[in-house]
């Protein structure tokens, strides 16, 4: 008798470790995820850093500053992803394997591009330059890490509820982006930081609740 | 099932399960590092991490920075074959809780 219970006890000791293992692999990676957001975050506020002290910014900057940020954002990217799919790879499920999962990704950011960069602020240019960029902006933040979203919830059966603030602030900052003119672009560009923070922090803290 | 996951697998070893779960979300460590953590002689790192090399599952590479180090960095095979590992041991847990319960 008294084996079995020594038993019972110790199987019900190694079923805590096991769980407290996959509640660490889960924690890891939401930091990994919250990192791929806060890097961004750096990128953008960095941006605005090295902009204040001029009157008039020229677009060689920016767009120095820009495929630069692209450049340095990818690398790490690239880094952290591989860490993030070998943990999705012990969960079992293999989104490297899955180049339509790359796809996705690749489809988010560039219909975003092609979109906010280019048709809307085209179609927009009525309102003025200032405004129309700031929503092109907006709405490339939003459709880009939409598409993110439903690229993980298809394509990897995750769903990162985590990323909803990140979309959904910048889509909402559209309907009030008029409100802060003529620095509607500094406005647009403070809500994609508070989206982007509040993903962040939403990651944060999951990863701290799934270690219980 | 459990005698084959326990004594024929190479993660069935305490030390190199332990190593692949502090691998898996780091994805790479110091030879150093994990031999501080662990606790353990160099020469039994070194023996386990050779099995694990041997299976696929890590990389070993020397790298020379200031001075000689070596990195241990996971496979996507190492990474899938822990994962599926813990599943299997999972599982097992679950079968003798139940046969217990019964």
């Amino acid at each position: 008798m008294d084996q079995f219970i020594l038993m019972g006890e110790n199987i019900s000791e190694f079923k805590k470790t096991l769980e407290r293992i996959e509640e660490k692999l889960i924690s890891a990676g939401k930091i990994y995820s919250a990192i791929q957001f806060q890097i961004w975050l750096v990128a953008m506020l960095l941006y605005y850093i090295v902009i204040a002290p001029l009157d008039t910014v020229p677009w060689q900057l920016t767009m120095a500053y820009w495929v630069s940020a692209f450049a340095i954002f990818s690398y790490s990217s690239m880094k952290i992803w591989k860490r993030m799919s070998n943990l999705f790879r012990s969960y079992g499920k293999d989104i490297r394997e899955k180049p339509s999962f790359g796809i996705g990704i690749f489809l988010s950011w560039t219909s975003g591009a092609v979109l906010g960069w280019g048709f809307i602020p085209g179609v927009l240019l009525k309102m003025g330059v200032n405004s129309a960029h700031a929503i092109g902006f907006l709405s490339f933040i939003s459709i880009s890490v939409f598409g993110m979203f439903i690229t993980f919830l298809y394509l990897a059966e995750s769903l990162e509820r985590e990323m909803i603030p990140a979309f959904l602030v910048p889509a909402l900052g559209i309907l009030t982006v008029l409100i802060a003119a003529p620095e509607d672009m500094v406005y647009a560009g403070f809500v994609v930081g508070f989206g982007f923070s509040l993903t962040v922090l939403a990651y944060l803290y999951n990863a701290f609740r799934a270690l219980g | 099932m459990f005698r084959e996951l326990i004594e024929n697998h190479a993660l069935g070893n305490p030390v190199r399960l332990s190593i692949m779960l502090y691998l898996l979300p780091r994805g790479k460590v110091l030879f150093r590092e994990l031999m501080t953590i662990l606790e353990i002689t160099p020469g039994n790192l070194d023996s386990h991490l050779k099995k694990l090399e041997k299976e696929g599952y890590v990389v070993i590479k020397k790298i020379i920075a200031d001075r000689p180090r070596t990195v241990i960095e996971i496979t996507e095979k190492g990474a899938e074959e822990v994962g599926s590992y813990l599943r299997a041991l999972k599982k097992l847990i679950e079968n003798l809780g139940e046969v217990g319960e019964k």
